[in-house]
């Protein structure tokens, strides 16, 4: 990707800018669901309970935390394999 | 960038087909992201949330899910490239896309 000169770099960085728009827009909805199913499953009353309320703080925490994580071995992985495909 | 003239970038024409590259090569560390969150995600976290906080057991498990889940991949690519029925090789965007990567910088 280094070689693209500043005007192509600028036109890809607006694609890259709706895919990331797109990204997040999946990852919340799919945060949302994740957790109302871990979270909510008591429907007698239409207001959350302080319970599922903790719960679902914790759940998005959690996973916040497991994105970090896992985006951190994402890099040092991918920075391995292209000293890998570099050597060969 | 100068604001005289505007700037180098008035100068310079774009070559569509290095943005497609570029394009396709950030899909595909995107997608494998993607898959590497979810992956490790059903594998390692427990589905209960006693606490905000990664356990030291989901924490090592995620580690090493990472470092699996390249090693896989890694495997698969190493497997299918002498594969006679995928032969990827000889496949036409495969050919465009090694040329375009191994061209010397400008």
């Amino acid at each position: 990707m280094d070689q693209l000169n500043v005007k192509e770099q600028q036109q890809f960085q607006q694609i890259v800018e709706q895919k990331q728009m797109k990204d997040f827009m999946r990852l919340y909805s799919n945060l949302v669901s994740r957790c109302f199913d871990d979270c909510v499953n008591d429907f007698t009353t239409g207001s959350l309970t302080t319970k599922e309320t903790t719960c679902i703080m914790k759940c998005s925490e959690k996973f916040l935390k497991h994105s970090e994580r896992v985006g951190q071995r994402f890099q040092e992985q991918n920075a391995l394999l292209m000293q890998n495909m570099q050597n060969r | 960038m100068s604001l005289f003239l505007g700037g180098q970038a008035q100068f310079q024409n774009v070559d569509p087909e290095k943005i497609k590259l570029a394009d396709i090569q950030f899909d595909a560390q995107n997608l494998m992201f993607k898959k590497l969150l979810s992956k490790c995600n059903t594998k390692c976290i427990a589905r209960e949330y006693g606490e905000a906080d990664l356990n030291t057991g989901e924490q090592s498990c995620v580690d090493r899910c990472a470092e699996k889940f390249f090693k896989t991949n890694r495997l698969m690519g190493e497997t299918l490239q002498y594969n006679r029925q995928f032969n990827i090789q000889k496949m036409p965007d495969y050919q465009k896309v090694q040329s375009m990567l191994h061209q010397p910088k400008n």
